[in-house]
């Protein structure tokens, strides 16, 4: 059977992101877990995980 | 040290950690940070070893039950999508650097990095900074 090549322009397009578009989405994923962090109790402070970073034991 | 390029950036663990979590002195440090990362035009570096510290504060925080492995999970999720070029350092440089201003060879090779591709070194801890000046007042 042969095949049958589609013309390009069928199907689903894929669109390319901009280098903004992914910079927002990165921004936007921060900030979800920045808000998740500050709703705990105790919320984790840069210090505290810089700390825990920058042991090596 | 050339002049610095001014959309080269080097980001280290704590400057990166700073857009993520609470300030315990309330800074305006990691809003600094996040406006660097939203650039488009900014071109972000870091050393191997970023991953290593991510890795270890991940692993320390759920020793703690600082963390719970959804968050780690979504903690590495961002860690994937930042628009970071991470690159080996040169081993050579790294311990020169790390000798000649007394520093350890983990800040050395955020120093290195900066070095080799003439970027400011974006970072919190006092003396990465200290050290990254040194190397800016006194070349080679």
């Amino acid at each position: 059977m042969k095949n049958i090549k589609r013309p390009k322009t069928q199907g689903k397009q894929k669109t390319k992101k901009t280098e903004a578009q992914k910079r927002k989405e990165v921004i936007k994923l921060m900030e979800e877990f920045r808000q998740m962090n500050l709703k705990k109790e105790n919320p984790i402070t840069w210090q505290e995980a810089y700390r825990y970073a920058r042991t090596f034991d | 040290m050339p002049e610095l390029l001014t959309n080269q950036y080097v980001l280290d663990a704590s400057a990166l950690l700073s857009t993520l979590y609470k300030d315990e002195r309330e800074s305006k440090h990691g809003q600094i940070i996040t406006a660097i990362i939203k650039n488009p035009k900014n071109r972000l570096f870091c050393p191997s070893i970023i991953r290593y510290e991510f890795g270890n504060n991940l692993r320390t925080s759920l020793k703690n039950g600082r963390l719970s492995f959804p968050e780690a999970k979504a903690f590495i999720k961002v860690f994937l999508k930042w628009p970071l070029k991470i690159f080996e350092v040169d081993l050579h440089t790294t311990l020169h650097l790390a000798i000649k201003y007394n520093t350890t060879y983990y800040d050395a090779s955020y120093l290195s990095l900066s070095y080799a591709k003439n970027a400011q070194l974006i970072s919190i801890d006092k003396n990465l900074i200290r050290a990254f000046s040194s190397v800016q007042n006194n070349p080679s």
